[in-house]
């Protein structure tokens, strides 16, 4: 007895002949031919209908349900929970890093640069962190110069009304602009004094919330936090790892081609060729089992070093910066002098703020309310002083930021530095790693640097990073011959050529595709019933565009 | 049921997953056949009578 398949092979072959053997010359004839063309539809239309019913629920038994057992918000809520204790707790950084200052500096020293939207917003950041710290800044604290002064006096009384109309200090501001098209940079500096002014406050304010944090999270100490936020990270990690469920999803979508999973497919032999050691019995459960143990592990070092061929860059700029700096002197010596220089900066600026305070002084004590054209003059020249001090002084903070960072480098520049301890550095000051990523990248737009930044701290705080943490910044290492070697030993077929930039995409896919194969092979669905369901989705999916 | 018919056996869970989906796209291509085979009568009428 024929099976259904057979039979329609061959009834399809008899009835085209049919159709091909009647005439078509008259009415009649082409009458009957129509006739038979709408009895053969009628059949095969019934048969397309059975087939199409049975599909479906053919497909239908096979799907697999998504049970989602944990709660994976609240694990990633943890997560998020940690990393803010964490960053709180950061030994590298100060309360300048930790209140976000660093931040919004880097935005407003490059307002002109990147056009922001808003300098008010950012003015309101820095007035928001202020009052978080209970520190309510009022006109009298924004004399740098006669011109913050002047702005920020309208700014103050439109942010106490909370009035939405911005016009009249968008006036106000432009008025200023065109006198002194410093004005940006001598708010920046009014900001930096008064942040250093309140040291004590902000660092009591970063104390009380770290102490909430702790005890909220039932943290001890960084180390603690070091410990829970890995042990939150492999549980989300867990919670969230591609399932067999996942994989049909990204086959329906057409990100996954289940195509190149079947026995038959060359991408599939040549993948199990490189990756499987020929001694394995492919058919053999365990033994794939190990494999895949082994894969896992390959992928993560592969993703790994990927992510550090991004940022290597970044790496070998601070590797030039430093290199003389690292052979030359012993270690606790250039942190002796450099503290000194730090010291002596920020005693320049001291002593030039006071300057310019004594010439504001004079600018905002000597007006006159009559016509006095001597008084103007004077005024004009002394303003005109104060512009070319705030100058200097700006100059000197840029040379002050230099020296700072220059000084957390030194505390901890030694031969035997790590790329994760540059990345952990990096990571800890927000301003000098956006700057350094500007730098290298040559990036022109702030979304790019806060694209690249954001990419820059994932890759630094992953906990599954282990090859960063063996990598000498000072020493010539090669990664990939590592990696290859380590992994030769487990029969694995890879060398340095497959973890170079064009080929590393490809070696990540194949290691995903025996990996993923192995899970489908495991779980209650095979490679074929998965096909079988994409193609029902995909018949299915085409009928419905006709 | 034609005799053709009666020598076939239509469970479709004799089918391997594979033939599953060629036999239903040889019946939905048959049937794309069919419509296009389809002649207009007006149209051939007029061209049998030239």
């Amino acid at each position: 007895m024929n099976n259904f398949l057979d039979f329609i092979l061959k009834d399809i072959e008899t009835k085209t002949n049919i159709l091909s053997a009647l005439p078509t010359k008259t009415k009649t004839n082409i009458k009957k031919y129509n006739a038979t063309i709408d009895e053969f539809q009628k059949k095969y239309t019934d048969y397309k209908s059975n087939l199409r019913n049975y599909l479906l629920a053919k497909s239908r038994s096979f799907e697999v349900k998504n049970e989602e057992t944990t709660d994976i918000n609240s694990l990633n809520d943890h997560v998020i929970s940690l990393e803010r204790v964490k960053f709180l707790l950061n030994p590298t950084n100060t309360y300048f890093e930790k209140m976000g200052f660093d931040e919004l500096l880097y935005q407003l020293s490059n307002y002109s640069t990147f056009n922001f939207s808003s300098l008010n917003e950012l003015i309101n950041g820095f007035l928001d962190k202020f009052q978080l710290a209970g520190i309510s800044l009022s006109q009298e604290d924004f004399d740098y110069t006669c011109y913050v002064k002047e702005y920020m006096a309208s700014f103050l009384d439109v942010r106490t009304k909370k009035t939405e109309s911005h016009e009249k200090l968008s006036e106000v501001f432009e008025q200023i602009y065109w006198v002194n098209p410093d004005i940006i940079e001598h708010i920046e500096l009014n900001f930096r004094k008064l942040i250093r002014k309140n040291a004590k406050k902000f660092e009591a304010y970063i104390e009380t919330i770290q102490k909430e944090w702790m005890a909220k999270e039932q943290v001890a100490n960084y180390l603690d936090c070091l410990e829970k936020l890995q042990n939150a990270y492999l549980s989300l990690h867990k919670a969230t790892e591609e399932n067999v469920s996942d994989i049909v999803l990204g086959c329906e979508k057409g990100e996954i081609d289940i195509n190149s999973f079947l026995q038959e497919s060359k991408v599939r032999s040549s993948a199990y060729e490189a990756l499987v050691p020929e001694t394995v019995d492919q058919s053999d459960v365990g033994a794939m089992q190990k494999v895949c143990v082994v894969l896992d592990r390959l992928e993560t070092n592969v993703l790994e070093y990927s992510k550090y061929m991004e940022f290597e860059p970044i790496i070998t700029a601070f590797k030039e910066e430093y290199k003389k700096s690292v052979s030359e002197a012993p270690k606790p010596e250039p942190k002796k002098v450099e503290i000194t220089g730090l010291k002596e900066v920020l005693g320049k600026i001291e002593a030039s703020e006071q300057e310019l305070e004594k010439l504001n002084r004079k600018i905002l004590g000597t007006k006159n309310p009559f016509f006095d054209f001597k008084n103007e003059m004077e005024i004009k020249q002394l303003k005109a002083k104060s512009v070319v001090k705030a100058k200097e002084l700006y100059e000197l903070y840029a040379k002050y930021d230099e020296e700072y960072f220059k000084e957390k480098v030194l505390d901890i520049l030694n031969p035997t530095l790590t790329v994760a301890d540059v990345l952990h550095l990096y990571s800890s000051f927000d301003y000098f790693k956006k700057k350094a990523l500007q730098k290298v990248f040559k990036l022109t737009t702030y979304d790019d640097i806060k694209r690249y930044s954001e990419s820059f701290d994932l890759f630094a705080m992953n906990p599954s990073n282990v090859i960063v943490s063996g990598v000498l910044v000072f020493d010539e290492t090669n990664i990939p011959k590592t990696i290859v070697n380590k992994y030769r030993l487990n029969g694995i077929k890879i060398d340095e050529m497959d973890l170079s930039m064009d080929n590393i995409q490809n070696l990540l896919n194949r290691i995903r595709l025996v990996l993923r194969i192995h899970m489908i092979e495991t779980s209650m669905l095979s490679v074929e019933k998965i096909w079988f369901m994409i193609q029902v989705h995909n018949l299915l999916e085409k009928e419905q565009q006709i | 049921m034609k005799n053709s018919e009666k020598t076939v056996d239509f469970d479709l869970s004799l089918l391997s997953l594979q033939e599953l989906i060629t036999v239903y796209q040889k019946v939905a291509e048959f049937l794309d056949f069919l419509e296009s085979k389809k002649i207009v009568e007006e149209e051939k009428g007029k061209e049998s009578h030239e």
